[in-house]
């Protein structure tokens, strides 16, 4: 462990090395500034409260439009799971939609619903829908069919059926369209804030680049990246906790690790 | 038996279809505006002039172009990355905070970068889309490689093979259905990436359809590239499923993703 962290620190070291030796060199150190600069940047713009309130603008949003979103999605995708007559006619739009990219939807919800939050929450909802939906759908088809009719021999009702027995098999798939929504989130909202809002990181990386500020677009981006990554390790944690049980097949398994 | 599962499987298609279509037409000028959400009829007519001018040939080549080279070079670079950091452990330690810590950025946030290096030619929107399509092609490899069943590599290991002998005929061919899962996961998400390379300072393309809907105030044509987009999208992915499911029978693994 203790050797694990020594290696990182030494990479990261080695990475802001290359970075600032590549920003005087093979860039434009006026487009590209040195790690130094940008972490100045975003000591003062912590400071100064500017890039925190950006950022919980960004979170805000990406919560109300996820939570719905993802509500959404498990709601009709255990629709589809439970019913053929919705899996037929609720099924092709869906994967129809599948390809168009949330951020394809944004000239759409900026049309409809203006600049305000509304455009940004729906470009929300449409990218976390989506994979939840998918997945959703995708779990309830694969719950082992002997374990429902096992539970309905012993007599449960079909919504007992679906509490206890179909949604914790399709937990493992729920799960991972909830940890692929959040990605999606995350990419909808930028590009929403991107082409049109005032407050959020994609706004401050758009901002940076017509106003010339290469720092604040290194931030931002920063920023973005250490969002994603902590709320991606949170879902993986949350994962690991809970699928404990369902993990022992897979560690079982796997061997070659390396040596 | 087979034929009229099929010819049912495509009336319910067809009937799906038409709901949809009706559920549009209803909704257009009563729920939204018509200049927002215009109707099935004026996006047809737009999209037969499109084709008949050829322009819309000219959109799905270009977006395909820039698709397939971007898709070239984000795949490639992403299985090299993942069989590196998929064997050595210490590649792995070295890359694995970096790789966590690009892919969170969505490819999107990094265009003005892009652009401010690259200016607004083809070379920035082959590297939005490699960006987008590489690193679910990393992790996918390096899981693959990962899960070779140690008892394989050991097999080899008695019979005397040495470590490229084992790369190549045993760790691959073990990882094969991930790297392929990361193949197809991959093209999905050159087809996001190409939206979103197409945001700024492009000309032509389906993305360019998309984008320039706001400024023109237009939205036909922004849902005639999102009929390209989804029909594609759709198209390519199952094209890629039939061949993956013709090559993997011997795995039949599903993975389900997106």
């Amino acid at each position: 462990m203790n050797k694990n962290v020594a290696i990182y620190a030494l990479s990261i070291i080695a990475f802001m090395l290359l970075w600032h030796v590549m920003s005087a060199s093979f860039f434009n150190p006026v487009l590209v500034p040195p790690p130094l600069k940008v972490g100045d940047k975003i000591v003062e713009m912590t400071r100064d409260g500017e890039l925190l309130s950006h950022v919980w603008a960004s979170l805000y949003r990406i919560c109300v439009g996820y939570f719905w979103g993802c509500l959404l999605g498990i709601a009709i995708g255990v629709g589809i799971g439970l019913s053929k007559l919705l899996n037929d006619f609720v099924s092709p739009p869906i994967q129809f939609i599948k390809s168009i990219t949330p951020v394809a939807i944004v000239p759409l919800a900026i049309l409809a619903f203006g600049l305000d939050e509304a455009s940004k929450y729906v470009v929300i909802i449409y990218g976390s829908f989506v994979p939840v939906v998918l997945n959703t759908a995708a779990g309830l088809a694969s719950v082992p069919k002997i374990r429902v009719r096992a539970a309905q021999c012993l007599g449960a009702p079909m919504r007992n059926i679906v509490r206890y027995v179909m949604l914790p098999s399709a937990w493992p798939f729920i799960l991972t369209g909830l940890r692929l929504a959040m990605g999606f989130s995350f990419r909808g909202v930028v590009a929403a804030e991107m082409i049109g809002a005032d407050t959020g990181v994609g706004f401050l990386i758009m901002q940076s680049q017509n106003m010339l500020l290469p720092e604040q677009m290194f931030t931002g981006l920063f920023m973005l990246g250490v969002l994603g990554l902590l709320t991606d390790r949170v879902f993986q944690a949350v994962i690991q906790r809970v699928m404990r049980r369902y993990m022992v097949l897979i560690i079982a398994e796997s061997g070659f690790k390396g040596a | 038996m087979l034929n009229s599962m099929l010819r049912s499987s495509i009336m319910r298609l067809a009937a799906c279809f038409l709901i949809v279509l009706a559920i549009w037409w209803l909704s257009s000028g009563r729920i939204f505006v018509e200049q927002i959400v215009p109707k099935p009829g004026d996006v047809a007519v737009v999209l037969a002039k499109l084709a008949a001018n050829g322009k819309l040939f000219w959109h799905i080549f270009v977006s395909f172009k820039r698709i397939l080279i971007g898709y070239a070079f984000g795949v490639s670079v992403g299985f090299s990355i993942g069989l590196l950091t998929g064997v050595y452990i210490l590649a792995r330690t070295v890359a694995y905070p970096f790789i966590e810590f690009f892919r969170s950025i969505p490819p999107v946030a990094l265009i003005p970068l892009v652009v401010s290096i690259f200016g607004i030619g083809e070379g920035g929107k082959y590297f939005i889309i490699a960006y987008a399509a590489t690193f679910v092609m990393i992790i996918n490899t390096a899981s693959g490689v990962a899960s070779t069943p140690a008892i394989r590599v050991r097999a080899a290991q008695c019979l005397g093979a040495n470590s490229a002998a084992i790369m190549r005929w045993v760790v691959i061919p073990s990882a094969w259905p991930y790297v392929l899962t990361g193949l197809r996961l991959a093209l999905g998400f050159s087809f996001m990436g190409v939206v979103a390379a197409e945001m700024l300072g492009a000309q032509e393309g389906i993305g360019f359809l998309i984008m320039q809907s706001t400024n023109i105030l237009d939205a036909k044509e922004m849902f005639v590239g999102f009929i390209l987009l989804g029909t594609f999208g759709y198209l390519t992915d199952q094209l890629f499923r039939l061949a993956v499911s013709k090559r993997l029978r011997r795995y039949m693994m599903g993975i389900e993703a997106i």
